[in-house]
């Protein structure tokens, strides 16, 4: 009696185990274990650290959203490894000669991923949408511009007035102006369009969540016949079968491309790099992020004051910040310059005032400006390495006399401190690259720290009016210089790298503003 | 029978306050906590003006009030309302994450038992012996390590260095037993080593209890057989306390669920949470803990009503 009973617990716990099999009888397909075989075709697991927050990259800024979204969408104009915007779905445009009129002629015969042509209608309702959504693209572009249908395959773009950077906002690929079919948009809620087609090489198949967003080739694609350059040129989906497998760990991820469980891996412990650059079954691979900044809140507080700001300035040594952050010299660069090194727009001005640690100057700035110790709120998040630059940040400032708080919490908590003038004073913060001066958030008003400054945006608009980015440059170079000497409105510490990481397994990912897929092979 | 039915029926309307509580509770921790949605859909470059905006969009601007209302009311329609993120409702998203977690706590709750049971009746059998000292010295260590560090030790060993189990993913059970194991291996044994510790104690000191009562030693002194004795009359009597840790180690397991789901990549409720509260998907966070609070007490009723069956003796109108 007493057996029969026990057994029934155990027949329980069997019954149990069993039910719990049933209901996963309709998940999805496994992961590729390392077992598979690989061939030519194939799958390319690709683990990401970050779930894109959506699939609609005209809502979202983010990084991840980027790096999956353009594996399905692409725009009028991609920019090539310099830069530089080259035709996509437009294969011409032309500027009127008051350069207030862009006229873009559209591929013809490009299909959408619904088997659709694109046509202008398409191009107008994408764009315009884009215009509403991207702050960046209202800023350079101006409100009340819109996209307009001249024929079939043209569309046309008239600005207020002459815009340098309209080009480079158009093709950049942040919160990037994604060509979709018009339909897309009438079904789209608050959160961004929810039905998911595009033209590029990969189409969508399943948005699995927390696991994986599926994407496969798109056979009909037609790939221009210039050569792959950055996002530009020819593209071809050379694997069947795309994944991004969301792994939150990086530790996990580590063991992952070490195991050959994920043939990429784009968060990886930084304290590993050294190890998987020796490793021979991995190729690692590092790409540009931006400036690693401190960002002075110029709207209340100790920081309105110039002298204070300055102060900062002098504390600070570049090198042991960013050091402690990324911590292989593959993975930073002591650099002033607020464009990048590969861009034209790259400038030292000002320099001089860069990477001082100088105390003496530090304490003749603070008498001046009468700080008496007064607390300074040192704003980071922790979900990057930025926040060990906050670490020694903090300890230089302390050092060099100044009585500095550090405030570290969680990215939402950050997101919503940071919009928030009394919470803060000083904000680390990574700047990803941008294409033209005028969409650097260091120097935006509207951006958290707000620099309002009269002379800075009046030689901003210079810029953007200028006919030449020769004729830009130039202008550039006298504002970063006054940047640096007379308004400060942050302090750049350098530039830093994310690296990632591939088994030898795969061949011909190219690394442009994060990872790119199409013309990527995995072979065993 | 009636008696039964009654107390079923009793314990399952006590869940309404509990829920009203935990749902109150929920709703405004995770209100007062900073962040929101729109600021982590529009990613780090928005301008404060679209968050404004999108925020306005998404209803969140609404008072919170009237925002508990909403979902107070959905919620008495069995809608938990939808995810802000993923184009799908909170009830398909649990439902979806669900199998994964069932299945790990399944194994892990075995793996439990199988090295607990064992190893607490060792244990009291030698009390007091070196035998006795080294398992619950064992139990000891297997208690005090954070269950993510055995996870990384396990995947190092198992995982990278022997290449023995795939380190991390899941594969659901469909596609076959030993793929649906070999990924649920090294997180089972990582959540479930606390658990067996746990229970190894209780096991060990219930069963001394009972070693010691006259009907032990007179069944003794009647000659029954010691192994007899162990597994009919004492286990059975010890059993009803180290029920009591089994069930309370389910909820254990569901917490510590969480911190391995994430290291071990399972697409599991423990994943999900996380998630849900990184990105601050209010409607989500309040749907899952809604869904671990009903699981949670259904767990305790079940484990209440076990004690009947394990035990004759204990009857139900003595609560």
């Amino acid at each position: 009696m007493k057996t029969i009973k026990l057994s029934w617990i155990a027949f329980m716990l069997t019954l149990a185990l069993a039910l719990a099999g049933c209901s996963s009888a309709s998940e999805g397909e496994p992961k590729a274990s390392g077992e598979e075989q690989a061939v030519a075709g194939g799958e390319l697991h690709v683990a990401s650290g970050q779930q894109p927050e959506t699939l609609d990259p005209q809502m979202s800024t983010g990084s991840t959203v980027k790096t999956v979204a353009r594996h399905m969408y692409e725009g009028l104009l991609a920019l090539d490894s310099e830069f530089q915007p080259q035709p996509m779905l437009a294969e011409s445009w032309e500027l009127s000669e008051d350069r207030k009129t862009y006229t873009f002629h559209l591929r013809q015969g490009v299909q959408f991923h619904n088997g659709e042509e694109m046509l202008a209608e398409d191009v107008v309702a994408s764009m315009n949408s884009w215009l509403e959504k991207s702050s960046v693209a209202s800023q350079v572009v101006g409100e009340e511009a819109s996209f307009v249908e001249k024929d079939e395959y043209t569309v046309s773009l008239t600005l207020k007035e002459p815009k340098l950077s309209t080009l480079d906002t158009i093709a950049s690929p942040k919160q990037f102006a994604a060509i979709m079919p018009k339909e897309v948009f009438e079904t789209a809620g608050a959160n961004g369009v929810t039905e998911y087609i595009g033209t590029g090489p990969f189409k969508f198949v399943e948005w699995k969540q927390d696991q994986y967003v599926h994407f496969e080739k798109f056979e009909e694609y037609q790939a221009l016949d210039t050569p792959a350059d950055g996002l530009s040129g020819k593209k071809e989906a050379l694997v069947d079968d795309l994944y991004f497998d969301y792994v939150a760990d990086n530790t996990t991820q580590l063991s992952g491309i070490q195991t050959g469980e994920y043939d990429f891996a784009d968060s990886l412990p930084y304290d590993n790099y050294e190890q998987l650059t020796q490793d021979p079954n991995v190729t690692t691979y590092t790409d540009l992020y931006g400036n690693a900044s401190f960002h002075f809140n110029k709207k209340q507080g100790l920081f309105t004051d110039l002298k204070m700001r300055q102060a900062v300035n002098a504390a600070l040594s570049s090198e042991e910040i960013m050091l402690a952050a990324w911590p292989h010299e593959d993975l930073y660069e002591v650099d002033s310059s607020y464009m990048a090194d590969s861009q034209a727009w790259f400038s030292e001005a000002g320099a001089d005032e860069f990477n001082k640690a100088d105390p003496a100057k530090v304490k003749q700035l603070l008498d001046e400006a009468g700080y008496a110790g007064e607390e300074i709120v040192l704003l980071a998040g922790n979900d990057s390495q930025l926040y060990y630059a906050a670490i020694v940040a903090q300890e230089q400032l302390k050092q060099a006399g100044m009585n500095v708080k550090l405030d570290v919490v969680d990215r939402a908590t950050y997101s919503e401190l940071r919009t928030d003038p009394a919470n803060w004073d000083l904000l680390s913060v990574g700047l990803s690259t941008v294409t033209t001066p005028s969409q650097h958030l260091s120097i935006s008003a509207d951006w958290f720290g707000w620099a309002e400054d009269e002379k800075l945006h009046e030689m901003l608009a210079e810029i953007d009016a200028s006919e030449t980015v020769e004729e830009g440059t130039a202008v550039w170079n006298d504002l970063q210089d006054y940047l640096w000497t007379d308004y400060l409105p942050g302090v750049k510490v350098g530039d830093y790298f994310s690296y990632y990481a591939s088994t030898t397994k795969v061949d011909g990912i190219t690394i442009f503003e994060g990872p790119i897929f199409w013309n990527t092979t995995v072979t065993q | 029978m009636k008696d039964y039915l009654m107390y079923l029926i009793k314990r399952i309307l006590s869940l309404i306050p509990v829920l009203f509580v935990v749902s109150i509770i929920v709703f405004l921790i995770i209100h007062i906590t900073p962040g929101d949605p729109a600021t982590i859909m529009l990613g780090e470059d928005a301008t404060t003006e679209q968050i404004e905006e999108l925020r306005e969009d998404l209803g969140l601007n609404l008072p919170l009030p009237q925002q508990y209302l909403n979902w107070v009311i959905g919620a008495l329609q069995v809608d938990l309302g939808s995810s802000y993120f993923m184009d799908e409702s909170v009830t398909s998203s649990i439902m979806g994450h669900l199998s994964p977690t069932i299945s790990l706590t399944i194994i892990s709750q075995l793996v439990a038992l199988v090295i607990a049971i064992p190893a607490g009746i060792f244990a009291a059998r030698r009390r007091g012996t070196i035998a006795d000292q080294s398992v619950m010295g064992v139990s000891l260590l297997g208690m005090s390590v954070p269950n993510f560090i055995l996870g990384l030790l396990t995947m190092l060993v198992f995982g990278v260095i022997l290449r023995w189990l795939p380190v991390a993913g899941y594969a659901p059970l469909n596609t076959g037993l030993w793929n649906h194991l070999q990924y649920l291996i090294l997180p089972a044994v990582s959540l479930g080593t606390l658990q067996a510790a746990l229970i190894t104690r209780i096991t060990r000191s219930s069963m001394l209890e009972v070693l010691n009562n006259n009907y032990i030693k007179s069944a003794r002194a009647k000659g029954v057989k010691e192994r007899q004795i162990i597994y009919f009359h004492v286990f059975r009597n010890a059993f009803l306390p180290i029920l009591t840790v089994i069930g309370q180690t389910f909820g254990g397991l569901i917490a510590g669920a969480v911190i391995t789901e994430t290291i071990f990549n399972i697409p599991g409720i423990g994943q999900l949470t996380i998630n849900s509260i990184e990105r601050r998907d209010y409607p989500m966070i309040q749907g899952i803990i809604f869904f671990v609070a009903i699981a949670y007490v259904l767990i305790n009723l079940i484990v209440d009503l076990l004690y009947g069956v394990v035990n004759p003796r204990v009857r139900l109108d003595r609560k």
